[in-house]
């Protein structure tokens, strides 16, 4: 009954699309608190103002209305999510203290033989926190996934 | 015309060369302005004439620079004071034959060119949707290859414009098979296999240099199968989808059928050059959305066909639970749901000689379940028909099968009615099992 309930942000374009079914598990779920995101702007708003226990950040999402996500442009690819990261990375003591415990993890479609700047500094995810979305996985494989994390 | 050859005496700006400057000056701007801004105004939607102005809009600027300057230049022949002039050049003053040819040809001209561009671009309403295809479609084409990421983007913005507002019937029709020209090309793309198209003189020159500069680079680098798969999956999802999602006047049932063949057109041909496992997961939600779409316009036949090809898109059934069972609870169709059951008997059968319970195997089995029970909560032969399908695999259907696919439907899928009537299921064949007994 007094089992904790994790507080979580997913930040993906496609939660309504082909990630509904995800979400939706997810939702149901009685261990999470789930907040979603849209885009890298929602997403570092949400990230501000709420200490959360895990984040879910996909690599390719769109900027969203705030501008600044336009040094990050690189050959108009959409790759925010990493931009994301580095922003709440190298911002964490004067903007994101209050996430200090929370445990980032990316779940995107890359390889990630292919993303391997994210597992070095300033970002420097551990490799157990990556998970490569495939159409293997279900929806209790993302939701052990998740909850493998927060048993780390 | 007439009172132009009859006027050569007088100087300049006299007033018959004046008014029939002015009457041949508004022919030009009904004849060539008025026509198309009438059919734009009354054929097209709102939106489409929007993509029209975008990408015409330069063609219809240079044909009216073009059509002035020709109509200048008759104005000027036929002024009576450069006539003279022209006469005494001529040597002959009194000979006019050869400067009433000349303005006849040029007045020749232009009706040609007017009548060649209206006939071309504005034959119908149909023709402009077609030519429009065509025209976005082509550009996204060369921008791909061109890796022109910008350009391509408002090329797919454009198209999905015109996937929501392209009349049904022949205009979609047309327009999906460019669509499918279109990823036939992203998806096979290794060379750059164009051929110079000259287009319009003016900018045949400009198209010709920026194609020189693109082919090496297209030949030599294929894109990255990641940056394939993305653009297939914002082609799928905003224009091919969204073709096959509105009503009977943007979409009939041929149409829609045709958007799911080539869902699962893309599916075969570019899951073996994205080598990407997660675009079927994309393309199996497309075909679920245009099914829905289909539902809720009550295009049955495309419902049924939805469900076959999201069988064969995908070794993952939640999507064809989903729109089987909306198709029998919201409409009440048996077919969806009984092909849906095939399907499902048929992995079934396909995954059964395994004895452990694969992920695979339980999801599967759940979703066949499932059906079943939602079937069983119908009274008479529906009931009895559900029943009967249950002793196809006897063999897995244990009490626990039972209460797991019921957690499964409330916990992870939200199916709270069918979560109840697995439950009511089982109770029902355990009964009979122990009334046979």
């Amino acid at each position: 009954m007094n089992s904790k309930i994790f507080k979580l942000l997913w930040v993906d374009n496609d939660l309504y699309e082909d990630l509904n079914e995800l979400r939706i598990a997810l939702l149901l779920n009685d261990e999470f608190e789930a907040d979603f995101a849209l885009n890298a702007t929602e997403g570092f708003n949400l990230l501000r103002q709420k200490a959360y226990d895990i984040a879910v950040i996909d690599l390719r999402m769109p900027p969203g209305r705030h501008d600044d996500w336009k040094k990050y442009e690189v050959n108009g690819s959409e790759q925010y999510g990493y931009a994301l990261l580095k922003e709440v990375t190298e911002q964490r003591n004067p903007l994101f203290s209050h996430l200090e415990k929370t445990r980032f993890c990316v779940y995107s479609i890359e390889n990630p033989q292919d993303v391997r700047q994210l597992f070095e500094p300033p970002i420097a995810l551990p490799r157990e926190h990556y998970c490569q979305k495939t159409d293997r996985v279900s929806s209790d494989d993302f939701l052990n996934f998740l909850k493998g994390l927060l048993r780390l | 015309m007439t009172p132009m050859f009859l006027f050569f005496n007088g100087g300049w700006l006299n007033e018959e060369w004046l008014s029939t400057a002015a009457a041949i000056a508004i022919t030009f701007i009904v004849f060539v302005i008025g026509v198309p801004f009438f059919i734009l105004q009354t054929f097209l939607a709102g939106n489409l004439r929007d993509v029209y102005q975008a990408r015409t809009g330069k063609n219809g600027f240079r044909f009216l620079i073009c059509g002035i300057f020709v109509t200048i230049l008759i104005f000027l022949l036929g002024n009576p004071a450069l006539v003279r002039a022209e006469m005494h050049y001529l040597g002959n003053t009194e000979d006019h034959w050869i400067l009433s040819v000349v303005v006849i040809i040029l007045l020749a001209f232009i009706l040609v060119m007017g009548i060649v561009y209206l006939s071309k671009n504005f034959r119908s309403a149909h023709s402009i949707e077609d030519n429009l295809s065509k025209l976005v479609v082509k550009a996204a084409i060369e921008h791909y290859r061109a890796e022109d990421t910008k350009q391509f983007s408002r090329d797919i913005e454009h198209l999905s414009i015109l996937a929501a507002e392209i009349r049904s019937g022949a205009p979609k029709k047309y327009f999906l098979e460019q669509i499918e020209i279109l990823i036939e090309k992203i998806t096979s793309h290794t060379a750059s296999t164009q051929k110079f198209s000259w287009g319009t003189v003016f900018s045949a020159p400009l198209r010709f240099a920026k194609q020189l500069l693109a082919r090496p680079k297209a030949e030599q680098a294929p894109p990255p199968k990641l940056e394939r798969y993305s653009t297939l999956k914002r082609i799928l999802q905003e224009v091919v989808a969204t073709s096959g999602k509105n009503g009977p006047d943007k979409v009939s049932s041929e149409n829609r059928k045709q958007v799911l063949d080539l869902l699962i057109y893309t599916y075969h041909k570019a899951l073996k050059n994205t080598d990407h496992s997660y675009l079927s997961v994309t393309i199996s939600h497309c075909i679920k959305e245009v099914g829905l779409a289909a539902l809720k316009h009550e295009d049955a036949p495309a419902v049924t066909d939805a469900i076959e090809k999201l069988a064969d898109s995908s070794n993952r059934y939640q999507n064809l639970y989903i729109l089987a069972n909306a198709a029998f609870f919201e409409k009440k169709y048996v077919k969806p749901i009984i092909t849906a059951l095939r399907k499902l008997e048929t992995a079934l059968r396909r995954l059964e000689p395994t004895d452990a319970m694969s992920k695979e195997k339980q999801e599967t089995l759940y979703y066949w379940l499932g059906l079943l029970a939602n079937l069983h909560t119908k009274p008479g032969s529906t009931r009895t028909y559900a029943v009967r399908q249950l002793t196809k695999f006897e063999t897995l259907l244990k009490e626990e099968t039972f209460n797991q696919a019921s957690e499964y439907f409330a916990d992870t899928m939200g199916y709270f009615d069918t979560a109840d009537s697995v439950r009511a299921l089982k109770n029902g064949w355990f009964s009979i099992g122990e009334q046979n007994r």
